[in-house]
């Protein structure tokens, strides 16, 4: 759309600041060249300006609707794609009168696409054109009739919006500050990490689950977690989950799926949700816990729970002679029968069968099996 | 006293080795003490940052893909335990976690019929839907979902983000354990517009040979995946999970 391209003379006006400046950039109307190749493009905070020795124009942020960038092909270097609104301003004196397309490319021949892509969509959040209505300083007679009959609903419309984006555009900056102290403390973490990794530090358990409870809380990823006996936290949970869960895995035939666990679990509690990982490292934690309940790792990688005092044996020997009584059973029939997971249903079918109590038949009906009479 | 030089020497260099594992030690511990100095200047921080902002990230989902992907470059996971700071003071956990709770609830709803594939976008209608009306239980995006779903792998229910090629097109979910091989999603990612394909389709676009075709297409029978309609002049093999993803696409509801 680049009859949305304005002439411009390039001085800031009141309020815009440039943001960053990137040369050897060119303009392409939708996928089509155009005459202005090679150029600096500069993003201020309410236009992206383009100049070179003959020509300069001028966009403005807020007629585009997003951003987003299109891959280096053979034929081109990566582009920034603007995806821009018809607008209902009058046009104002540009380069192009008409355009086919919805979008302008620019193509950034000297690279900065990331880092400008990065800059302008921060701009296109934070809104600041809409903080102060920008006057241009030269503009046509027709420009300033229009302006002035429309301002006073311009100016409300933009008030209202400042103050919502106002409060993000400090949330934003409040966060950076935040990340820039965590991004600190991530990386003291590693430095103490290393020293423990390679048995160079002196410090106490004590200390040490201090640090690990440091990790915890943060979120930082690290070796030295993992291999932790379980934190208070985790073995104070894998208590509470087992006996939520022995009750629930009564009804369930004595086994259910992490993800199912996971679901119920949360649903009961309302708020202060626990998160998948809480939930797997209370689970590796249950049975060395000596709880009622256990973490199973079934054949076909699916974690599940089950009470510890299931006997394996005799729960496929139930479910064989659950086969012989039809005949035959698909995992579906076994998982309708039994009121589990279909996932379960069948790798149960499977354990049968491994241990030479059913026998498969594997057509593209599907998986069935029978009782094995070999 | 000069290094290295007789017995002298030798002492000198066992007391420095001795300073300097010591010093080691003495680090790491003027390392933690920093740290715990640090951490409680944060958890003030973090504190204000949520009196202020709490809402912001529950209801601006640009604000909250910002956010998580600071966090990324940062090195700190702010979903990985609800007992994290993030968790605690922001209550980032809360909507993670009650997301991953429904994304799994449509899953498991939805899995008899599509045998386990479902499209983003159409996962994304239905939780939405199941979240209720209000404008705040509507802000949630697809990348919430995804962030979602990367954290509910850790408990190993096969979830999988099936990713179309070069970028471009839909992207599909799967929820049920089973692999899926290059060249069933091959097949998946050749469908961007349509939800059923014909053999020779297949034979044209992809230039497989016919075993090769056969043996994928028998698999995914099996699995449930994919139903067969022989009715017509050809036979065609089409994905309920993708039959449902061209509603979505075509703005109708589920």
């Amino acid at each position: 759309m680049a009859d949305r391209l304005a002439w411009t003379d390039g001085q800031l006006h009141f309020g815009e600041v440039t943001i960053t400046t990137q040369g050897g950039v060119s303009i392409h109307d939708g996928s089509d060249k155009t005459d202005y190749q090679k150029g600096f493009v500069t993003l201020t905070s309410h236009r992206i300006l383009w100049k070179d020795k003959s020509a300069q124009v001028e966009l403005a942020l807020s007629a585009i609707v997003f951003c987003e960038k299109k891959d280096a092909l053979l034929t081109s270097k990566a582009r920034l794609v603007c995806t821009l609104s018809r607008g209902q301003e009058p046009k104002r004196p540009g380069p192009f009168s008409s355009s086919r397309y919805d979008e302008i490319q620019f193509e950034f021949r000297d690279g900065g696409c990331n880092d400008f892509l990065r800059l302008i969509q921060e701009e296109l959040v934070k809104k600041r054109w809409l903080l102060q209505p920008v006057k241009p300083s030269a503009t046509t007679t027709n420009d300033q009739l229009h302006r002035t009959g429309i301002s006073g609903i311009e100016n409300h419309l933009a008030h209202q919006l400042n103050v919502q984006h106002q409060s993000i555009s400090g949330a934003f900056q409040d966060l950076n500050k935040l990340m820039q102290q965590a991004k600190e403390m991530v990386s003291i973490s590693k430095t103490i990490a290393n020293k423990i990794q390679e048995k160079r530090s002196d410090l106490t358990s004590d200390e040490t689950i201090r640090f690990r409870s440091y990790l915890l809380s943060l979120g930082i990823d690290n070796p030295v977690t993992k291999e932790s006996a379980g934190s208070q936290y985790h073995t104070s949970l894998a208590k509470e989950l087992a006996n939520l869960l022995e009750k629930a895995l009564k009804d369930t035939n004595g086994i259910m799926t992490l993800s199912d666990a996971f679901c119920r679990i949360n649903r009961a509690r309302g708020y202060e949700l626990i998160s998948p990982e809480d939930l797997l490292n209370a689970a590796v934690h249950m049975e060395e816990l000596g709880l009622p309940v256990r973490l199973r790792v079934l054949s076909s990688g699916i974690k599940s729970f089950e009470l510890t005092n299931r006997n394996e044996k005799k729960d496929l020997e139930e479910i064989a002679s659950l086969v012989k009584t039809v005949t035959s059973m698909s995992a579906d029939q076994l998982a309708n029968q039994l009121g589990i997971p279909v996932i379960v249903a069948r790798e149960r079918l499977i354990a049968a069968e491994t241990n030479s109590l059913l026998c498969r038949d594997d057509s593209i009906e599907g998986l069935r099996f029978y009782p094995n009479l070999f | 006293m000069r290094r290295g030089v007789g017995i002298g020497g030798i002492n000198q260099q066992l007391l420095e080795k001795a300073k300097f594992s010591e010093k080691g030690s003495e680090l790491a511990r003027d390392h933690l003490e920093k740290l715990a100095k640090q951490f409680e200047t944060f958890r003030d921080n973090l504190e204000k940052f949520a009196e202020k902002h709490r809402n912001e990230i529950k209801k601006d989902l640009k604000f909250r893909q910002q956010f998580q992907d600071m966090c990324a470059t940062v090195g700190v996971d702010p979903l990985a335990s609800s007992k994290g700071f993030w968790s605690q003071v922001l209550g980032v956990g809360d909507f993670y976690y009650e997301l991953a709770v429904q994304i799994v609830e449509v899953c498991v709803a939805t899995s008899a019929q599509n045998g386990g594939l479902i499209s983003l976008d159409e996962l994304l209608l239905r939780v939405r839907k199941a979240r209720g009306k209000s404008k705040s239980a509507q802000d949630v995006s697809t990348d919430d979902i995804l962030r979602a779903i990367k954290k509910l792998r850790a408990l190993g229910d096969g979830f999988a983000v099936i990713e179309p090629t070069n970028g471009q097109g839909r992207i599909l979910i799967q929820c049920i354990p089973g692999e899926l091989s290059m060249d069933h999603t091959a097949i998946l990612n050749s469908l961007q517009t349509r939800s059923s394909f014909t053999k020779e389709q297949l034979r044209d676009q992809l230039k497989w040979s016919d075993e090769r075709i056969e043996a994928a297409i028998d698999f995914m029978v099996k699995e449930g995946l994919v139903w067969i309609d022989n009715n017509g002049r050809y036979t065609e093999y089409y994905f309920p999970g993708l039959f449902t993803a061209q509603r979505v696409t075509n703005g109708e509801s589920v």
